[in-house]
């Protein structure tokens, strides 16, 4: 089987972990190859020709080959258009020297559709597969139209076959376990953090339905260190931190505890903007949770009687609110809530502020003053992200932000310069002083 | 059928009897107490022998240690480690480095897939899995597979990678964890969210029945006084520190006969006029280093990296006094709660620590006075294996019996 593996986290290796382990336990004799050193057999860069290459100069020794498809595992990540092609080229060699299973995760058509050339060269070795396997209807019509495949080539292969529990839990003892409240009703968005997968929708979503009886986390992290990626995380966290009841663990969490969130949560939402079929949405199903989730790419054929599928974003919102049977109620009580006195409310709200401060400062003070270690606990300047629940205030304040950019930017640049230069000032001027005291 | 007699396998990187380490000896000594208490014990492991080149010495399948029964898998070592050194800098470096090349890291070192599959077939067969230490692949993959069943000793000090995301993981999601000291157990709770279930279990170290040194000194035609340091002999122990500060008092003393005695592994750098006075008696049996741990006048622990330093305790059971790297939370703990040594922290206080014993006739003997009863109030096996046993039957679950259908076939190995 070629596929990413442990100890490695990510969908696909999980998912060949599981297919390995129970068909191992069948008593197939199956080794695994990896594109990176991991619990698997044997590991070979792949991503490129040389890569199948190398795979067609090992297919004597198997009978079979299962491939885990996904474009950057035979591509990489940047490869030019000849090389894809002869690519191409070379999995069909491998498909014609032995059978050659191709389990395809994802797939660019839109590679295809800018190169005819490519895309006929997808198709003649996608055709000499012994099998082509995909996890919905959805992929199987979409794989078959847009490689004009023959009808029945692309079979399906239940995304969930494999898979098994790894937490055996009650609600009530993974909520203890994560230290989540007992009865409140918990929405939760999980996985590797990224654009396409929409939790800032749901973070929206939640903010909309003015509830305070229920909690939205979102548990995740980015698994590389991308400036997209971290950006959008950022901008993720900004607009938490404006919703009441929402909180963010970026966390990079065991399989284990990843089953733990989800039995722990009430409903799990799978927003995606964009995607094939998700993992997270089988591994939902496995423990009987309700989902709701994007009618996008496969998620309409994973879907199963205790899944509310969503079109629009106004869907996802009435999704949600279906699954707190009190809301009505909610909202007045929060609307009645609203007419407390806020004077009042301001003025506790700063009694309460000095008196931390205060605290902060007695605790400051008992220690040796270490002016470096403040320096370096004071927060880089940084602008708040242009984000808010409401849309129309998110347009009006990325609109003021990239107004204001050419001045504020090279002022924010500046202070992070004088920042720097003072810690390693202050920095050099203590170590001087140790010197000093030591040699004295 | 009785709750000891499923199986529990302790995993380290390396198993035998010529291991150097401090966190091999515990699981070894925990290994056989736990099997001479009643329980199945197997150890798990790989065929490597040296830490630094991982090469498979030990033949691959299954032995016998006593009531203890071993599994061997042979590592892997088709990697250049280039990756392993360079994001290893950043990691050093204290730079940010994402998850993707955190786990490029750990996996450009010793694997053992084979060892991991058999886990990941056969681990329905095993009650739990005790891990240790926590920063090697054996651990950081191998736990995560059953992390229920998973103990992990973490064996875990103040260090750059105990902070990298993918040991999260290994530590929050643990079935228990298994602390040696306080401080280690402080210092994971300050970068973890460590599991309501974990103990500090603590170690042990075994008690000789009588002492020798006259015999180790013969041995060995040692003819001056000596300070003694056993273990690995390399710049993340501390070494260099302690060769550095052994330089500096013969040079700055000619009538000073000091003489420095080390056993274990590594390569001794350094001048010509000190190597001469530093003699390398290589691997020792335990009844020759309880003999030189008796003979010497301070036991020297250099490392700023201890999670437990057990052989700071064997000196002290020798009656020996220690001198130890104060930037060790364990060890200054252990020296501060005991009395019986003292914490220097920097080469010059080393050096001023070791004089003063040279100089005051008697001091030494004075100092360690306290320690022997330190060690014997706190760390004998059978507190230790009481506790392991305790968590044990706490957080462990009895398997259920599975129908022959869903069980692996055990493979030979």
């Amino acid at each position: 089987m070629v596929t990413p593996y442990a100890p490695y986290r990510d969908g696909i290796a999980t998912y060949s972990v599981q297919e390995v382990r129970q068909r191992q336990i069948n008593g197939e004799n199956i080794e695994v190859l990896s594109p990176l050193p991991s619990a698997a057999h044997h590991h070979l860069a792949l991503g490129g020709l040389r890569g199948v290459l190398a795979l067609i100069k090992r297919s004597h020794k198997y009978k079979k080959m299962v491939i885990q498809f996904y474009p950057e595992l035979l591509f990489g990540r940047s490869r030019g258009r000849t090389e894809r092609y002869l690519t191409w080229k070379a999995l069909r060699v491998l498909c014609a020297r032995l059978p050659v299973e191709i389990r395809v995760h994802e797939i660019n058509y839109g590679l295809f559709k800018k190169n005819f050339i490519e895309r006929r060269a997808a198709r003649k070795a996608l055709k000499s597969a012994e099998a082509v396997y995909v996890h919905t209807q959805a992929e199987t019509i979409e794989l078959t139209q847009q490689l004009g495949l023959r009808a029945g080539l692309v079979k399906l292969f239940t995304h969930g076959e494999f898979f098994n529990q790894a937490a055996d839990l009650t609600q009530d003892q993974a909520r203890k376990d994560l230290d989540l409240p007992a009865d409140e009703h918990i929405f939760l968005c999980i996985g590797f953090v990224q654009e396409h997968k929409g939790f800032d929708q749901a973070v929206r979503a939640f903010n909309d339905l003015n509830t305070d009886q229920a909690k939205l986390y979102i548990v995740g992290s980015t698994r590389v260190d991308a400036p997209e990626l971290i950006q959008y995380s950022n901008k993720l966290q900004s607009l938490v931190d404006s919703t009441d009841n929402c909180v963010y663990k970026s966390q990079y969490v065991s399989d284990y505890e990843f089953d733990a969130w989800i039995i722990a949560a009430d409903t799990v939402l799978v927003p995606y903007r964009e995607i094939w079929s998700s993992g997270v949405l089988e591994r939902a199903k496995l423990y009987g949770k309700k989902v709701i989730a994007s009618d996008v790419g496969g998620l309409g054929d994973q879907a199963d009687e205790s899944t509310a599928l969503y079109t629009e974003y106004p869907g996802l919102v009435k999704a949600m609110k279906l699954c707190l049977p009190h809301v009505s109620d909610q909202k007045v009580s929060k609307a009645e809530a609203t007419s407390f006195d806020l004077v009042e409310a301001q003025n506790t709200i700063r009694e309460r502020a000095k008196s931390r401060k205060q605290s902060q400062n007695i605790h400051t003070n008992s220690k040796q003053h270490r002016p470096v270690s403040d320096l370096e606990n004071l927060p880089t300047l940084k602008r708040p992200e242009p984000v808010s629940p409401s849309r129309s205030k998110s347009k009006i304040k990325s609109f003021v932000y990239r107004l204001i950019n050419w001045q504020i930017d090279p002022v924010e640049k500046h202070v992070g310069l004088l920042q720097n230069s003072t810690e390693t000032a202050v920095q050099k001027l203590q170590d001087r002083i140790k010197t000093l005291e030591d040699k004295s | 059928m009785s709750s000891k007699a499923q199986t529990i396998a302790f995993i380290p990187p390396r198993y035998g009897k010529e291991i150097v380490g401090g966190a091999e000896a515990v699981i070894a000594e925990a290994a056989h107490g736990l099997a001479m208490r009643g329980y199945n014990v197997e150890v798990l492991t790989t065929c490597a022998k040296d830490h630094y080149t991982w090469a498979n010495e030990y033949p691959a399948g299954v032995e016998q240690d006593g009531k203890v029964t071993v599994r061997r898998f042979p590592v892997e070592l088709d990697t250049p480690g280039i990756e392993r050194e360079a994001i290893g800098g950043k990691i050093l470096g204290g730079q940010v480095v994402p998850i993707e090349e955190q786990q490029r890291w750990a996996n450009d070192s010793l694997r053992c897939s084979s060892l991991w599959h058999y886990v990941s077939q056969n681990g329905h067969n095993y009650r739990s899995f005790i891990f240790a230490p926590y920063m090697f692949w054996t651990t950081y993959a191998v736990s995560q597979i059953f992390p229920r069943k998973s103990i992990v000793m973490p064996c875990m000090h103040d260090e750059p990678e105990a902070y990298l995301d993918i040991f999260q993981p290994v530590i929050n999601g643990a079935g228990g964890i298994w602390f040696l000291t306080e401080p280690e157990a402080e210092l994971a709770g300050r970068i973890f969210d460590i599991p309501s279930r974990n103990s500090i279990v603590g170690a042990a170290v075994d008690i000789p029945e009588s002492y020798n040194p006259e015999s180790f000194i013969k041995k060995f035609s040692i003819k001056t006084p000596y300070l003694y340091y056993a273990g690995r002999r390399e710049w993340g122990k501390g070494w260099q520190d302690l060769v550095e500060a052994f330089g500096q008092i013969i040079s700055e003393n000619p009538r000073c006969n000091l003489s420095l005695v080390t056993s274990g592994v590594g390569d001794i750098e350094c001048a010509p006029h000190i190597r001469q006075r530093i003699i390398d008696v290589g691997f020792l049996s335990e009844e020759d280093r309880n003999n030189a741990m008796a003979g010497a006048l301070a036991y020297v622990q250099p490392s700023a990296r201890e999670s437990f330093s057990r052989t700071v305790l064997e000196a002290w059971l020798a009656g020996t006094p220690v001198i130890a790297n104060g930037m060790s939370e364990v060890v200054k703990w252990h020296v501060q709660r005991s009395q019986a040594g003292f914490c220097y922290n920097n080469i010059a206080e080393m050096v001023e620590s070791i004089l003063l014993l040279t100089q005051q006739s008697g001091a030494a003997a004075k100092l360690a006075e306290p320690g022997r009863k330190y060690v014997l109030d706190n760390y004998q096996w059978s507190q230790v294996l009481d506790r392991m046993e305790a968590s044990l039957e706490q957080w462990m679950p009895l398997l259920k019996l599975m129908p022959v259908s869903q069980t692996a076939g055990v493979a030979n190995v």
